[in-house]
């Protein structure tokens, strides 16, 4: 390599060694890699929890389970979902999608607990940006 | 080398090489495909194949790119970078396999052109974490078509080795985004610190690696030599193997001085085939062999032999008794330049 290269490569990768970890750490700072986990192996037990309401659709059950501290979803999936792309996300007071709950993927129980002022749930497609399903409460 | 332009010169280490990066990829594809029917019974086989190819893709990169410095900092790796071009079409191929079938699974059942709806779908280009990340992958693989389409030396004849070199440049920018697509796209919804953490500590690698070889090739070019009248002190005879040489900086180039036959001759270090260190080959057959690619070059004039055409500069050298100095003004390239004889 000529002198000019040598130092075309020395400064890419200088700029590379900056600018790379700073995407990927503001990329996974938010990321919850072990609540989002226990949440989904949760089995449906209600324990101390009380079962408020029950819904279901063609793609899904649910049931909203509250105790005197929280409350969450219990989400039984009926069948695999064919989007490789489902999240969750709470349905805010206007009934708009608002926070991210978790992915679902095959077909089992999730488990996620959820704001008091939660009106429903959403089933997101992020990579086709479509609504795969929605329930409301 | 040669002479008319082939699709592929083969000989044995090409054909040993290429089954050993088939049969890898092979082994791969069908590791990955059982691991995740034993653990994910229900995953479709798109997703199945959107998954395995990616990750193999991401993997090949990762090696392609430590080869480069890896060859410069041990020599011992220079068989890796002779036959690196197969392994990078390889990896093309592994990448477009992926997006092939992601754009077709995710953009093309839709009644909206599959390339448009790659870069509408998702709109929310001033967001980090849900930011269209599909886009970057897919600037990504155009970027290693470019260079997969253009590896061949024809191309590399025919472009210029300056533009092909900054074409294949590129590969950095297209790495920086398949990184960012990962990190913005699948890690986000598989977040788990394992396959994150190897693709950091893969990042670090690479990026290391290059940097540490950038720093000590640094350290080489900014030598200073001792002058004397005009002439720069340069090393003694003994200090050359023999049938290898010597690199030094003169005047911000890299110049070679190589000891055969009780002969020395300097030529410009750079071999114009892809820019190889020339200095670091050894001289096979009378002439000095690049060790990227094999091309050659003769020491006394810096000429390919016949019918070859490509060309270096040379160098004049002259001894006193046993310490040898180079005049640092070089000669126009392929100047038959009198070996000084010890």
């Amino acid at each position: 390599m000529t002198s000019g290269l040598r130092k075309a490569h020395k400064f890419i990768w200088l700029l590379l060694i900056i600018t790379v970890p700073i995407i990927m750490f503001f990329s996974v700072k938010d990321l919850e890699f072990f609540t989002d986990k226990q949440a989904k192996e949760m089995s449906f037990e209600l324990g101390d929890y009380r079962i408020v309401a029950t819904d279901e659709n063609e793609v899904l059950k649910a049931a909203i389970l509250k105790n005197e501290d929280s409350i969450k979803i219990d989400i039984e999936i009926k069948t695999p979902l064919k989007a490789s792309s489902a999240e969750v996300y709470e349905l805010n007071q206007n009934k708009e999608k608002g926070r991210f709950l978790g992915p679902m993927s095959k077909a089992k129980t999730y488990s996620f607990y959820l704001n008091n002022d939660a009106t429903g749930i959403l089933v997101f497609d992020t990579l086709k940006g479509t609504e795969i399903t929605k329930l409301i409460f | 080398m040669g002479l008319d332009y082939q699709l592929v010169l083969w000989n044995k280490y090409k054909k040993a090489y290429d089954k050993i990066i088939i049969i890898s990829m092979l082994l791969y594809i069908i590791l990955f495909a059982a691991i995740t029917l034993i653990f994910n019974s229900e995953t479709t086989i798109e997703t199945l194949v959107i998954r395995a190819f990616g990750s193999l893709a991401i993997i090949m990169l990762n090696i392609i790119l430590i080869i480069g410095p890896l060859a410069r900092l041990n020599s011992n790796f220079l068989p890796i970078l002779y036959n690196r071009r197969h392994l990078g079409v390889s990896m093309f191929i592994a990448a477009f396999i992926h997006g092939g079938f992601s754009i077709f699974q995710f953009h093309a059942l839709g009644d909206v052109n599959p390339i448009y709806s790659i870069f509408t779908s998702n709109m929310d280009y001033n967001s980090l974490t849900n930011f269209p990340f599909q886009v970057l992958g897919f600037i990504a693989l155009l970027i290693l078509f470019a260079m997969a389409s253009t590896s061949h030396d024809f191309f590399l004849g025919n472009l210029s080795a300056k533009v092909w070199k900054r074409l294949h440049m590129m590969v950095y920018f297209a790495y920086a985004l398949i990184i960012a697509h990962m990190f913005l796209g699948a890690f986000q919804q598989e977040t788990s610190p394992l396959t994150i953490g190897i693709m950091t500590i893969g990042f670090f690698t690479v990026a290391s690696l290059h940097l540490i070889t950038a720093f000590k090739e640094q350290k080489i070019d900014s030598m200073k030599m001792e002058e004397q009248e005009g002439w720069l002190k340069v090393c003694t005879i003994s200090e050359i193997e023999e049938d290898r040489a010597k690199i030094f900086t003169v005047k911000n180039q890299r110049v070679a001085v190589f000891k055969y036959n009780g002969k020395l001759s300097a030529i410009h270090n750079v071999c114009k085939h892809q820019g190889g260190p020339l200095g670091e080959g050894k001289i096979i057959d009378g002439c000095i062999t690049c060790p990227w690619h094999g091309y050659q070059y003769l020491p006394s004039n810096g000429q390919s032999p016949p019918p070859f055409t490509e060309k270096v500069a040379t160098y004049q050298l002259k001894l006193e008794g046993d310490m040898i100095y180079i005049n640092p003004e070089a000669f126009d390239e392929g100047t038959e330049v009198e070996p000084c004889n010890y």
